[in-house]
């Protein structure tokens, strides 16, 4: 249903949630977001990769959160600032972005959706769908599926 | 009922019911192909399995069934009212017979002729023809005809006969009109109480006859209501099927509702609400029902995994020449789905073994007074909540001798421990890595692979196995398992303030320990290790395993208090050292998410009853990461080191002091027990200290001034039994018994001893027992022998590397340049191919494969060592031995224990070669 939707969508305009890491506007497509939750108790998960922050439970599901802040190489997360949870889904499994706050949601025009420029650091490409210009900021659209891969899957 | 049979009808009964609603589709929209094609797929495939199945009744009805609609299909028909009548009339007597099967198990006699006839009658075109003609109202007639036939067949079977029959289908008979059309369904709701077929048949004839007349305005849906009244008699296995994905994720939604129950009765622990409690409780209640009624719809039949095994039978008797019959009990017995797919291949490989191993060929069998077809028996039952298979045979046995000789060869165990072992410790070791007693390799089994699998696989899902085996009556290998893998209990340890989660089937014990406790943990070059018992038991820090952060300062290193949980995975025992052990808890497994997947440490993860997810680690990844720790002391269980120097070989060693110098000590296997002595009655004879024991009188034999006993109290002894002899050795301390190899790494220069080597990270000097027992018959005249220098060059050949090595030093002390080999066949090899020349040989006379006489033997046929002196060696001397070795070309043979007897025999036959 989802990707009906945003079949539907991509023609005209797109919705985007807006959120802000280390004060970078990002966005995700509103579909994508499955659910946005405050305060959550996290538990580590040794051996893993580093952008793997833990895992947490979703009323009886397991969601593994993905601190994105080290593959954009942006300094740590400070553990006693309070941060937001952006659960997605990937391939049936839930996954879920720590993200400092989350903004509105906003309608533009896909057509105003441009590629993101060359010079921007390839990790940051990786994961960037296209950038929007908002009158005061460039808002990054954020490709959730580079995120979810951690080497093991080969799509 | 034949499972195939029972699914065949549960397959039918779904297909007739959507024939029926396809059929009425078909007659509302005569043109539409593809229905059509639905339908005669449909009909098809039933003809088709009851042809595969032997149901001819069901074939007959169903082809003549499927000839029309292929017919419609070719366009060759038309597809009229009356023409899907007559279908539905096929599929309600298809129907009437499945349903007599799903009760009954067979098909029940009757006979549809005149039902096949009239569909075959159209099938040709005649049928339509006279109806055209006949108009609407004999059309009808025609009709009743053909039901009645139907009906009646299906009713025969059900009805037995009985008088109150007769009288009450007679007063159908007496009335009209309406009453005809319903009485079939009237008696058939009867059928229960009849019995007798005859008058039956007769009475049903009668009311047809009664139809015919009596039906003036019949109406054409009339049978096809009489058909619907005829009452589906509910077949004795309803059911439904429903995919796998619902089960399992029905299977998940419970075991959440388990968690939040879980949570809900943690809160209500601590705040306890009265008016909660209540509904709580019943929550609670309900929950359990739930979780045991969703855990039966996994539940399958055990004999759906022995289905392969009567193919697999016949095929490997005939690649084995052997009879082999297979039986099979308590296939009924229900496991969940996982499970029986995990004990699959286990099972698998055990019936293969009992054919290979257990059952003999025909000719051995009939020699022994046996049938010459052997039996191999599966058996599955129910015991206290969990499942036992037993695999059992009735073939020769399980030599428990081999295996004494295969665990003294491999070097598991000392003979001192074989010897206290019962039989089904000793069965156990066939369950080892690399253990296999077959003579020869056959493609079948016989590989020493397999049977470790096998317990890993089964103890993987919270099994046990077990042996046990009658020489020449068979043997038994019992697996029990437990009922559903769905919902395991585990143990939350901390660590580093982070908790985990041990499956609680794997973990043995708790222990504490720390510096003021009785458990210290101990380091070997790094690695870390407890006294456990008989053991040192390898510990690993959870924290290092999973490279977490070092502890916190919440726990502060001096009064550091850690606990070691002890886990056993596939034989291996090791610790898990902890922080903190909270509570056992009941949780679900969860699959890990494809994030984590690479890490092969987590078995799943789950959500606790406080709402925290929390990792599960694996068992067996833990038992791999602590085995990668070397220690000498783990159990040495591969055959492949039979080509290996013998000196590698383990060799179990009594740990003690004596005095309060470096601890001692002595080969286990020397070892006769441990005593304590009350020292008031230590006597004296012969100016030595004595003690009565047993009855008789054992010497107290000093090994040096050291230690003295003392005056009054218990002292501890270890008692020496040689050939007769008994002594004892009063001992200041027992330490331990450890297992390392037997490497002397300094030659002693005192005697009693002979010689020094590491253990467990001390010096420790090895006490030469046999000394000891010589000192204790008196004879001290070995220094009379020993003394010359350059004595010779000898060959050692044994194949216990214990008695290699207590002898080796001994011959070197007198003078002699020794070589060890493990057995006749490397003896052989070194005697060909060595550069050196040797003067002499002693070589043991029990050993597996070769023995010493057939190595005497050899020797004097190659041209290198034909002229070399061979001496025999053994425990066990008597005449024939002599005789024997005499025969072999021996100098003579000698006890092994009598070492200057043995030195005497080799310098003279130096001598006699000198000469």
């Amino acid at each position: 249903m989802s990707k009906q939707s945003s079949a539907v969508l991509h023609v005209s305009e797109e919705q985007l949630v807006t959120m802000r890491i280390h004060n970078q506007l990002l966005g995700i497509p509103v579909w994508e977001a499955r659910e946005i939750l405050r305060e959550q108790k996290i538990t580590k998960i040794p051996l893993v990769a580093s952008e793997i922050a833990g895992a947490l439970n979703l009323r009886g599901r397991i969601v593994t959160v993905i601190d994105i802040r080290h593959r954009l190489q942006l300094p740590p997360r400070d553990p006693s600032v309070p941060c937001i949870f952006v659960v997605m889904e990937h391939k049936g499994e839930l996954y879920s972005l720590i993200v400092d706050s989350v903004g509105d949601v906003l309608t533009i025009p896909s057509t105003s959706i441009q590629n993101a420029p060359p010079n921007l650091a390839p990790n940051w490409r990786d994961i960037s769908a296209g950038v929007h210009r908002l009158e005061k900021e460039l808002l990054i659209i954020l490709d959730p599926r580079p995120l979810f891969t951690f080497g093991v899957e080969s799509d | 009922m034949d499972e195939m049979i029972g699914e065949f009808v549960t397959e039918t009964m779904e297909s007739l019911g959507m024939l029926d609603l396809e059929l009425v589709k078909l007659e509302q929209n005569p043109q539409d192909v593809p229905i059509l094609s639905n339908i005669f797929r449909v009909m098809h495939t039933i003809k088709g399995t009851c042809g595969f199945l032997g149901l001819h009744r069901l074939e007959k009805v169903a082809h003549a069934g499927e000839n029309i609609l292929g017919k419609f299909r070719d366009g060759e028909l038309q597809v009229t009212p009356h023409a899907i009548t007559l279908i539905l009339q096929s599929i309600d007597c298809i129907k009437s017979i499945v349903e007599h099967m799903a009760s009954s198990g067979v098909e029940p006699p009757g006979d549809d002729s005149a039902l096949i006839l009239s569909l075959n009658r159209f099938a040709e075109g005649k049928d339509t023809a006279e109806v055209k003609s006949n108009g609407v109202a004999n059309g009808a007639a025609g009709d009743h005809a053909v039901t009645a036939p139907a009906v009646t067949s299906d009713m025969s079977s059900f009805f037995k006969g009985d008088d109150e029959l007769e009288a009450l289908i007679s007063q159908t008979n007496g009335a009209a009109g309406d009453h005809a059309v319903t009485a079939p369904a009237v008696t058939s709701d009867m059928s229960s109480f009849f019995k007798g077929d005859d008058e039956l048949e007769a009475l049903i004839r009668q009311t047809k006859g009664t139809k015919s007349i009596t039906d003036a305005p019949p109406t054409t849906d009339a049978p096809v209501a009489a058909a619907k009244a005829a009452p589906p008699a509910p077949p004795a296995n309803q059911s439904i099927r429903v995919s796998l994905d619902v089960l399992e994720k029905m299977m998940q939604m419970v075991g959440e509702l388990v968690l939040s129950r879980n949570q809900l009765m943690q809160i209500a622990r601590a705040d306890v609400s009265q008016q909660f409690l209540s509904p709580l409780q019943q929550l609670s209640h309900i929950t359990t029902e739930l979780q045991e009624s969703v855990m039966k719809t996994r539940m399958q039949p055990i004999g759906s995994a022995w289905q392969k095994f009567p193919r697999l039978i016949r095929d490997l008797s005939l690649e084995l020449g052997k009879k082999i019959d297979l039986k099979m009990i308590g296939e009924d017995t229900e496991l969940d789905r996982q499970l029986l797919e995990a004990i699959k291949d286990p099972l698998t490989h055990m019936v293969r073994n009992s054919c290979d191993h257990g059952i003999e060929t025909p000719d051995v069998r009939t020699a022994n007074d046996k049938p010459e077809t052997g039996t191999v028996t599966l058996n599955a039952y129910h015991d206290g909540g969990h499942i036992v298979i037993d695999i059992s045979d009735d073939g020769k046995g399980i030599n428990v001798e081999r295996i004494k000789e295969k665990i003294l060869a491999n070097g598991m165990a000392t003979a001192v421990e074989i010897a206290a072992m019962s039989q089904r410790q000793i069965l156990q070791f066939i369950f080892g890595a690399g253990f296999s007693t077959a003579e020869k390799v056959t493609a079948v089994s016989g590989r020493g692979v397999g049977m470790d699998v096998v317990r890993t696989n089964i103890e993987k899902i919270g099994g046990t196995i077990d042996l046990s085996s009658t020489a020449g009556q068979g043997s038994k290998v019992s697996i029990k398992i437990p009922l559903t893998l769905a919902i395991v209990s585990v143990l939350i340890v901390e660590k580093s303030g982070e908790c985990f989660a041990i499956p609680q089937i794997n973990v043995r014990e708790l222990i504490q320990v720390g510096e003021h406790l009785p458990m210290k943990l101990e380091q070997i070059n790094n690695a870390s290790v407890i006294r456990l018992r008989e053991a040192l038991l390898p510990v690993m820090s959870l924290g290092d395993i999973l490279h977490l952060p070092a502890a916190t300062e919440a726990s502060p290193q001096n009064t550091k208090q850690d606990f070691v949980v002890v886990c056993s995975v596939g034989g291996m025992d090791f610790g898990v050292m902890v922080d903190r052990i909270h509570n056992i808890e009941e949780i679900v497994v969860k699959p890990v998410s494809q994030a984590i997947k690479s890490v092969p440490l987590f078995a799943g993860n789950t959500i606790l009853g406080d709402g925290n997810v929390i990792m599960i680690l694996d068992p067996n990844s833990l038992a791999k990461e602590v085995g990668e720790i070397k220690l000498g002391n783990q159990r040495l269980e591969s055959a492949a080191d039979t080509q290996a120097s013998a000196s590698e070989k383990m060799t179990n060693f009594l740990l003690f002091r004596y005095g309060d110098g470096a601890p001692n000590a002595v080969p286990l296997e020397l070892v006769w027990r441990l005593e304590e002595i009350d020292v008031n009655k230590i006597e004296r004879a012969g100016g030595s200290p004595v003690i009565q024991y047993r009855g008789e009188l054992m010497r107290l034999l000093m090994l040096n001034d050291t230690f003295s006993l003392p005056d009054q109290g218990i002292v501890h002894a270890i008692v020496f039994s040689y050939d007769g002899k008994t002594i004892g050795l009063p001992v200041s301390e027992i330490i331990d018994i450890v297992q390392v190899p037997f490497d002397l790494q300094l030659v002693a220069q005192v005697k009693g001893y002979l010689g020094s080597m590491v253990i467990a990270g001390h010096t420790t000097d090895v006490v030469d027992v046999a000394y000891l027992l010589d000192r204790s018959a008196g004879t001290e005249s070995l220094e009379a022998i020993t003394g010359q220098k350059e004595a010779g060059n000898v060959l050692l050949v044994d194949d216990s590397p214990f008695f290699l090595k207590m002898t080796a030093p001994f011959l070197a002390s007198a003078g002699y340049r020794v070589t060890t080999v493990g057995n006749g066949i490397e003896a052989l090899a070194k005697l060909e191919k060595s550069s050196e020349s040797f003067d002499i040989i002693v070589t043991d006379i029990n050993m597996p494969g070769m023995d010493g006489f057939r190595f005497a033997e050899a020797c004097h046929a190659f041209p290198r060592s034909a002229s070399i002196p061979i001496i025999g060696c053994t425990a066990t001397m008597d005449q024939d031995t002599l005789r024997k070795s005499k025969n072999a070309g021996m100098v003579t043979c000698v006890p092994k224990n009598n070492r200057p007897g043995l030195l005497e025999v080799m310098a003279g036959s130096r001598a006699g070669m000198a000469a």
